[in-house]
C-alpha cells in the first residue's frame, strides 16, 4: 500500500479512529501492531513471517544480552543477530549479485553458476538496520533491553516508517510506545499538512521529472549532451522529492497518530560540501552508518590513511546498501573519495582564515558536481549505461535535444522551494494555520494533487531498497 | 487547532470570536484557492465538450460549433465542424476534379494535440493543391473507435458526403482485430444512445466547470477510464509494487478482416499502417516498432490487395523522419516517440497518401479504383 494509494487514505483514516478512540496504550499498540502488519501484508502477506523472525531473534537476543555480563556470550549473541539479520538481507538481496559477479570469474574456468528467481521484500533493508542497531545499542549498554514484546514489535513494524525509513532508533520511538500520546490538534493540523507536502513532492515534482528521467536513462545514446545534462538535475529532483515527499508522509502520519520521528532531510542540494551533503540527505542512514560500522571501524582516531580507509569501506557499504549492483559500489566509492578529498585539503589548510565570499560558491559547484555524477551511476541500469551518460555528458554533444517544459518548470519550482527555504519565506513555507495564506495554500495543493498529477502507477523511488 | 488558538485569547468572549475569525479565514481561504484553480485551469486542463448523435452517421459525435482543448501532450484548440468533424467546420461543395476522402480512425487520427492548420486533412488539402485532382479530406475520427466504429458508418455517408475513397489510418494493429460479418450492416445503433444533447453527461458537459468534471474523473476512474475500484485484500507473490498490464490478443482471420471491410462499400478502401515508435536499443541510436514485423505486415498486405484493399506501410518513412531528430510521435511537453501522432507524423502521413491516391488513380465518385 503506497502512501499516494486511495487504499492507504481509507486505511489510514480507519487506524486514527479507532487509535483515538482506544483509552488503553495496550489495546492501541495492538491495533497499531495489527494495522502495520496489515500495511506490510498488502504487498505480500508471505514476508510477514520475516518481519516475526527478525522481531523475535531481535527481541530475544536483547533480553539474553540483558542478563548477562559475560563478555564472550554477549559477543555470541550480538554476532547471532547480526548474522540472523544480514543473513536475511544478503539472501533476499545479494545473493544474486554475489552469484553474478562470482560467475564472471567462474565462467573463465569453463564452469556456470546459476542465480534463483528472488523477490526483494519491500522494506527488508529498513527493518534490518533497525533490529540490528536496536541489539547493539543494547550491547553496548546504551539502551536497555524492553520486556514489552509488544512495543518492541510494534516499534520494528510500524507502518508509518516500515517500508522506506526515517532508520528510528529504538530509544526515539519505544519510550514513545509506553504511553498514550495526548492528542493534539495543533499537532494533527502540522502531520496533515506535512503529509501533503509529502504528497505534493511526491506526485508534482517527482514524477513528473520522472517522466523524462526514465526515457533519456534507458537510452542515453539518443540524446544530445544538454539534454541528459537535463535529464540528470531532474533525476537529482525526482531522487530528492520522491523520498524526502515518502519522509514528509511517513513523518506527518506518525505525528497524527502522536508520535514523533527523525528528521531525514535538510534540503541536501544547499550543501556546500560533500560531507555537508551527508549532513543534510537521508541523515537517518548517515548516522547509523556513523554509529554502527564507521565509529567502530576506527573513525578518525587512527592514523589519517586509517580514516581514508574506514570512510571509504563505510561509503562502499553504504552504496551496496541501496542496492546489488556494482553502480550502487561504485557510488558509495565515489562519494567516499570525495570525503577523503574533502579532508586532504581542509587538513593541509594551515590556519582558520576567514574565507573568500566565493568560496561558498566554488564548494557548492564541486559538491553538486560530484553529486550528480554520483547520481548518474546510482540511476543508471549497469555500468555501460552510466559510462555511456557520462561519455555523452562531458564529451559528446549531438543527439535529440529534449527540453519538456513541464520538467524545466518542476526544476524552476525545487530552485525556487530551495531558494525560498533560505530565505525568510521559510516560516511562511511551514503555512501557520492562522495566517491568511494557509487555506488558500493548502486548497490549491488539494486540487493540484487532484487535478496535475501525472496518470499511471509511481511506486517510490526508495522501496526498491 | 481552532481551539488551540482561542486558548490563547485570556476571555471567552476573546475565545469565540478567535475561533469565528480563524473559521472564517479557512471558509475565504478555500473559496479564493479554488477560484484561482478555477481561473488557471484553462491553461491546463482540456475541456468537456457535450456529444449529440449525428443522424447521417449514427454515432454520438462532439456538439458541433464547439471548440475542444485539448492539454497533455501539445497543447492545441480543435474547433467542431458539422458531423462532428475535428478542425473542420463546414463540408463544401462538391466540385468537379475533385475527390473526397473520409479519414477513418482514433484519436491518433482525430489530431485533438495538434492545432486545426497542422491536422491531417488540412494536410492532406495543402499537399494536392497542385495535383491534378483536388483532395478534399473529411476526419471522422473519433477517439477510443476501431473497425466495429468505422464499418458501419462508411455507406451512411458516402453518399450524404459524396465520398469517392475511404481512408484507414491505423496505429495499432489492433484495431483492425474485432470484426465479424455483421459488422456490414447498414443499420448502425448509435454506441450510446444516452448520449444526445439532452442527455445527463451532456448537462454535465455544459454546466459544470471543466476542472470539476476533470477531478470528479481523476478520483472516480482509473487512467485507462475504468471504474476505480479499492483492493484491500492483502497481496500475494510481488516483493516490490509493479503494475504491468500487458494484453496479447490473437491473430484474426485476416481474410475475413479484409473482406468484411471491401463487402462494407462500393467505393474504394486504403488503409495507412502507422504504428508508433519509440527510442530504443541501448547504445545504439535505433528506433523500434512493438508491432507485427515486416513479414507480417507484407502478409496483410497482399491479403488485402487481395480483396481489392490497399495498404501502404508507412514505418520506414517514420523510421527515417525519426533518425533524423524529426518524431512523428509524442510532443516536446510528451515523451519522444510515444503519444500521439504529431505535425511531422501527419506531414508523413498526408505524403504518402496523396501519392497513394495518384498512384490509385481514384476518380471522383470512386469510378475506377475498384
Amino acid at each position: 500500500m503506497l502512501f499516494t494509494q486511495p487504499e492507504f487514505l481509507v486505511f489510514f483514516l480507519a487506524v486514527l479512529i479507532a487509535a483515538r478512540s482506544i483509552k488503553q496504550n495496550t489495546w492501541r499498540n495492538v491495533l497499531l501492531l495489527v494495522a502495520s502488519y496489515y500495511f506490510y501484508a498488502y504487498w505480500d502477506i508471505r514476508f510477514c513471517g520475516l518481519l516475526i523472525l527478525s522481531t523475535i531473534v531481535d527481541y530475544c537476543v536483547a533480553r539474553f544480552l540483558e542478563e548477562t555480563d559475560d563478555i564472550r556470550k554477549r559477543r555470541w549473541l550480538l554476532a547471532s543477530s547480526v548474522i540472523v539479520n544480514l543473513g536475511v538481507l544478503g539472501f533476499f538481496k545479494y545473493f544474486n549479485f554475489f552469484i553474478e559477479s562470482a560467475a564472471l570469474i567462474v565462467q573463465s574456468m569453463g564452469l556456470s553458476a546459476k542465480t534463483l528467481n528472488i523477490i526483494l521484500p519491500v522494506g527488508i533493508s529498513f527493518y534490518t538496520f533497525q533490529t540490528m542497531s536496536y541489539s547493539i545499542d543494547v550491547y553496548r549498554r546504551k539502551l536497555r533491553a524492553t520486556d514489552d514484546l509488544l512495543q518492541f514489535a510494534l516499534y520494528v513494524s510500524f507502518f508509518p516508517q516500515l517500508v522506506a525509513g526515517p532508520i528510528v532508533r529504538a530509544r526515539e520511538l519505544l519510550p514513545q510506545l509506553a504511553a498514550i500520546p495526548a492528542w493534539s490538534n495543533r499537532r494533527l493540523y502540522g502531520g496533515l499538512q506535512q503529509m501533503l507536502r509529502g504528497a505534493i513532492k511526491k506526485v508534482l515534482l517527482a514524477d513528473r521529472l520522472g517522466e523524462m528521467v526514465d526515457p533519456v536513462f534507458a537510452d542515453p545514446a539518443f540524446y544530445s549532451s544538454s539534454t541528459i545534462w537535463l535529464a540528470v538535475i531532474a533525476y537529482a529532483g525526482q531522487i530528492y522529492y520522491d523520498f524526502s515527499g515518502y519522509t514528509d508522509m511517513a513523518i506527518g502520519g506518525a505525528k497524527i497518530l502522536g508520535y514523533r520521528f527523525p528528521k531525514n532531510f535538510k534540503h541536501p542540494y544547499l550543501a556546500n560540501s560533500v560531507s555537508e551533503f551527508w549532513h543534510r540527505w537521508h541523515i537517518t542512514l548517515s548516522r547509523w552508518l556513523r554509529d554502527y560500522l564507521y565509529i567502530p571501524l576506527g573513525g578518525n582516531r587512527g592514523s589519517t590513511l586509517a580514516t581514508y580507509r574506514n570512510l571509504i569501506i563505510t561509503m562502499t557499504l553504504g552504496g551496496l546498501w541501496h542496492g546489488a549492483s556494482w553502480t550502487f559500489v561504485l557510488w558509495g566509492v565515489l562519494h567516499g573519495v570525495a570525503l577523503c578529498a574533502e579532508r586532504l585539503i581542509r587538513g593541509s589548510q594551515p590556519s582558520p582564515k576567514p574565507k573568500p565570499f566565493y568560496s561558498n560558491w566554488i564548494g557548492w559547484g564541486v559538491t553538486m558536481m560530484i553529486v550528480l555524477i554520483g547520481w548518474v551511476l546510482f540511476r543508471s541500469p549497469d555500468l555501460s549505461s552510466a559510462i555511456s551518460m557520462l561519455d555523452r555528458m562531458f564529451f559528446r554533444t549531438s543527439g535529440i535535444q529534449w527540453y519538456p517544459p513541464l520538467v524545466i518548470a518542476a526544476i524552476s519550482l525545487m530552485v525556487l522551494e530551495h531558494l525560498a527555504w533560505q530565505s525568510r519565506w521559510r516560516p511562511v513555507m511551514r503555512l501557520p494555520y492562522d495566517r491568511w495564506y494557509s487555506p488558500i495554500a493548502t486548497t490549491v495543493m488539494i486540487w493540484g494533487l487532484v487535478l496535475y498529477s501525472p496518470t499511471g502507477f509511481q511506486p517510490f523511488v526508495y522501496f526498491q531498497f | 487547532m481552532i481551539r488551540d488558538a482561542a486558548q490563547r485569547q485570556a476571555t471567552p468572549l476573546g475565545e469565540r470570536i478567535a475561533a469565528h475569525r480563524i473559521l472564517f479565514q479557512w471558509l475565504v481561504g478555500v473559496a479564493v484557492g479554488t477560484t484561482l484553480i478555477a481561473v488557471t485551469s484553462p491553461l491546463f486542463i482540456r475541456s468537456y465538450l457535450p456529444r449529440r448523435i449525428d443522424r447521417m452517421r449514427g454515432v454520438s459525435v462532439l456538439q458541433p460549433g464547439g471548440e475542444y482543448r485539448w492539454r497533455s501532450e501539445g497543447y492545441a484548440t480543435t474547433s467542431i465542424g458539422d458531423h462532428g468533424m475535428a478542425g473542420r467546420s463546414i463540408v463544401p461543395e462538391k466540385l468537379s476534379k475533385e475527390i473526397r476522402v473520409a479519414i477513418w480512425g482514433d484519436s491518433q487520427a482525430e489530431g485533438m494535440p495538434v492545432a486545426d492548420e497542422a491536422k491531417l486533412h488540412r494536410q492532406i488539402e495543402r499537399l494536392s493543391k497542385d495535383s491534378e485532382y483536388r483532395i478534399i479530406a473529411l476526419p471522422m475520427a473519433r477517439s477510443g473507435d476501431d473497425l466495429t466504429d468505422w464499418l458501419p458508418q462508411f455507406r451512411r455517408v458516402e453518399d450524404e458526403l459524396e465520398i469517392d475513397l475511404h481512408v484507414l489510418l491505423v496505429v495499432e494493429i489492433a484495431d483492425l482485430f474485432e470484426v465479424n460479418e455483421s459488422a456490414t450492416g447498414l443499420e448502425v445503433a448509435p454506441t450510446n444512445p444516452t448520449l444526445d444533447s439532452n442527455s445527463h453527461q451532456a448537462w454535465i458537459a455544459t454546466s459544470i466547470p471543466a476542472f470539476m468534471i476533470h477531478a470528479s474523473r481523476r478520483v472516480l476512474r482509473t487512467p485507462d477510464d475504468s471504474p476505480r475500484t479499492l483492493r484491500f485484500r492483502p497481496g500475494w507473490g510481488s516483493g516490490t509494487p509493479a503494475m504491468d498490464g500487458t494484453i496479447v490478443a490473437s491473430t484474426p482471420d485476416w481474410n475475413l478482416v479484409m473482406r468484411t471491410i471491401a463487402e462494407s462499400t462500393d467505393r474504394p478502401v486504403h488503409i495507412i499502417y502507422a504504428p508508433k515508435i519509440v527510442p530504443s536499443h541501448k547504445n545504439t541510436a535505433d528506433v523500434v516498432f512493438g508491432e507485427p514485423d515486416v513479414e507480417a505486415i507484407e502478409s496483410i498486405r497482399s491479403i488485402a490487395h487481395h480483396n481489392q484493399v490497399s495498404l501502404t506501410d508507412i514505418r520506414e518513412s517514420l523510421r527515417s523522419s525519426a533518425m533524423k531528430n524529426r518524431w512523428p510521435h509524442g510532443f516536446h511537453n510528451g515523451r519522444i516517440g510515444e503519444g500521439h501522432l504529431n505535425e511531422t507524423g501527419y506531414q508523413i502521413i498526408a505524403l504518402d497518401l496523396v501519392r497513394a491516391i495518384d498512384a490509385m488513380r481514384v476518380h471522383s465518385m470512386g469510378s475506377t479504383a475498384r
